[in-house]
């Protein structure tokens, strides 16, 4: 991701959320929008292992339904 | 007792009360003396309310010698951490932007629960930003020091509670776990921290970090003084929707009150990844072994398992409690931003670039990383592994909410289960480093009578911080009382 493209992305996000970043915030913004993408890489080289599940009241993969004896919803 | 051997723990102070050699108006009255003395060094409370808890352990001494005793917790004096509501005062978060109205002069139910027993609430612990954002200089707010060193953090987020607890101002503290919140202050300050399993204590009247990965917890010098803890604030409420539908089970009473036989428990250990990894100190791979030599002895068999990836639960845990803070505290985000500290503005910015494919495959490995849980604890009873790599950090590389300082710990939030933190040893700075015990999911009777059996074995929860032995002796003295 280009420097332009980083501040217009973090702009864009900020401005969605009406969060009121400073221009110094919005200059770390686009950085950390940059070093966010190298760090979060372990999560999508992880994913074909990850079972696909959506959330529902029970769990289809292995039957368990959630509020059983050591289930957790999870988020 | 004698005025240089105090009731340190919960459970000791119960039995001074009962046997009349102590009043809780002594003891609340020392530890405020103490606070007074030392907490403009260690940044402890937000708030202290000094003559409520004096008037509430002179009616806790008036109910004991009536012969209305509340059990183990009746006159004890705890410390709240300052993102959960006390009937005394308003909730400060440990930030300036606060919302005076937010469950005003009401308890959160795990308060309720504990002022129901007898307990004597002495003030508010100072905590991160919202449990979140480290403390910010600029700011006229407590900053939080280690007990163990003042030039080092106490660690996050509930920092107060661990500092308070180690330095004697307090004989317990609830604190909050998101990621290793209640854990990791516990391993920097050397006192024992429990985070329970998901659900099992409510979490209503409790701001908000992260909604599928917050437990409330108890900390205290000894794993059976959290168990007593426990026994009170654990149990379903309909207030909180998170709540299990399951009693508490007398956690303190499913402890051995003789020598532990260990014979046939199951620990599982991940020796290599935890001599793998990078940045630990020097002397925790040794100390590690040791406790697990201390176990073994005593009959546990230890099982070699493959952790799931560390950081990769550690990012997963983060990705989410990113995105839920940032949701939870959107309106005050648009509004007042420039209230916060710089420290919570930061992972604001970090929830905001959060993409909803990245949260969306952070719930996916999170389901990964949960059937690996799952099926490791199938073949063992407990989990082992350090609870940090290292002791406190300095102050100025304090952090709290970076990802690898919950490498450790992060997991157990992920996935739901019980893990409590005990001293094993010192670094050689002297630092205190911290055995996490994780066990499955409303399990936490075992976790916390394995880490009692290990302070059976071991003297390392014992040792206390200079600055809490001089000062915890004047009071007492000062009051003239001797026994024991």
């Amino acid at each position: 991701m280009s420097t332009e493209h980083a501040l217009a992305y973090a702009a864009f996000a900020a401005s969605r959320l009406g969060v009121p970043l400073t221009d110094e915030e919005l200059r770390h913004a686009a950085g950390r929008a940059v070093a966010k993408q190298a760090e979060l890489a372990p999560l999508y080289a992880a994913l074909p292992g990850a079972p696909v599940e959506g959330t529902l009241t029970f769990r289809p993969g292995n039957q368990a339904v959630r509020g059983e004896a050591g289930s957790q919803i999870d988020g | 007792m004698t005025v240089m051997d105090p009731p340190l723990t919960i459970a000791d102070c119960a039995t001074a009360l009962r046997s009349g050699q102590l009043s809780s108006v002594q003891l609340v009255s020392a530890m405020h003396e103490y606070a007074n003395a030392v907490d403009p060094l260690l940044g402890v409370f937000t708030t202290r309310y000094v003559e409520q808890s004096l008037e509430a352990a002179a009616g806790a001494d008036r109910e004991l010698a009536a012969g209305l005793d509340r059990g183990p917790l009746h006159g004890i004096p705890l410390g709240i951490k300052d993102i959960i509501a006390s009937r005394e005062g308003s909730t400060s978060a440990s930030s300036a932007v606060v919302d005076p109205s937010w469950w005003a002069d009401q308890d959160a139910p795990v308060v309720a629960r504990l002022r129901s027993a007898g307990a004597i609430i002495v003030g508010k612990t100072s905590t991160m930003e919202y449990a979140l954002g480290e403390p910010d200089s600029d700011q006229e707010l407590a900053q939080p020091r280690c007990a163990w060193d003042l030039d080092r953090w106490a660690g996050g987020s509930s920092s107060g509670s661990a500092s308070g607890v180690a330095a004697g101002l307090m004989l317990g503290a609830l604190g909050t776990d998101t990621g290793g919140s209640v854990r990791l202050p516990a391993a920097f300050n050397g006192i024992t921290g429990h985070k329970p399993t998901f659900g099992l204590v409510p979490k209503s009247g409790v701001h908000v970090l992260g909604f599928s990965l917050d437990a409330v917890g108890p900390m205290a010098p000894t794993a059976r003084d959290c168990a007593l803890m426990l026994d009170v604030i654990a149990g379903p409420d309909s207030s909180d929707a998170s709540s299990a539908h399951r009693p508490a089970v007398g956690y303190a009473a499913s402890l051995e009150s003789h020598d532990p036989d260990l014979s046939g428990l199951r620990i599982g250990v991940d020796l290599a990844a935890i001599r793998n990894r990078e940045g630990c100190d020097s002397t925790l791979l040794g100390l590690f072994e040791q406790a697990i030599g201390v176990l073994t002895e005593e009959g546990a068999t230890i099982v070699a398992i493959e952790s799931p990836s560390w950081p990769l639960a550690a990012l997963s845990a983060a990705v989410c409690w990113q995105v839920d803070a940032l949701a939870y505290h959107r309106d005050l985000v648009r509004e007042r931003w420039r209230e916060f500290g710089r420290g919570i503005r930061a992972m604001f910015i970090e929830g905001l670039l959060v993409t909803p494919s990245d949260y969306v495959v952070a719930g996916r490995v999170r389901r990964m990383l949960c059937d690996h849980v799952s099926a490791t604890l199938a073949d063992v009873d407990v989990v082992l592994s350090p609870t940090h790599g290292t002791g406190a950090l300095p102050y100025e590389l304090r952090s709290g909410s970076s990802v690898d300082e919950t490498a450790f710990t992060a997991i157990w939030n992920l996935t739901g289960g019980p893990a409590v933190s005990v001293p094993m040893g010192m670094t050689a700075r002297g630092l205190p480093l911290g055995l996490q015990i994780a066990g499955r999911p409303f399990q936490d009777a075992r976790v916390l009578a394995l880490a009692d059996a290990f302070q059976r074995l071991t003297s390392h929860h014992l040792a206390r911080p200079p600055i809490a032995r001089e000062p915890f002796t004047r009071p007492l003295a000062a009051a003239g009382k001797e026994s024991r």
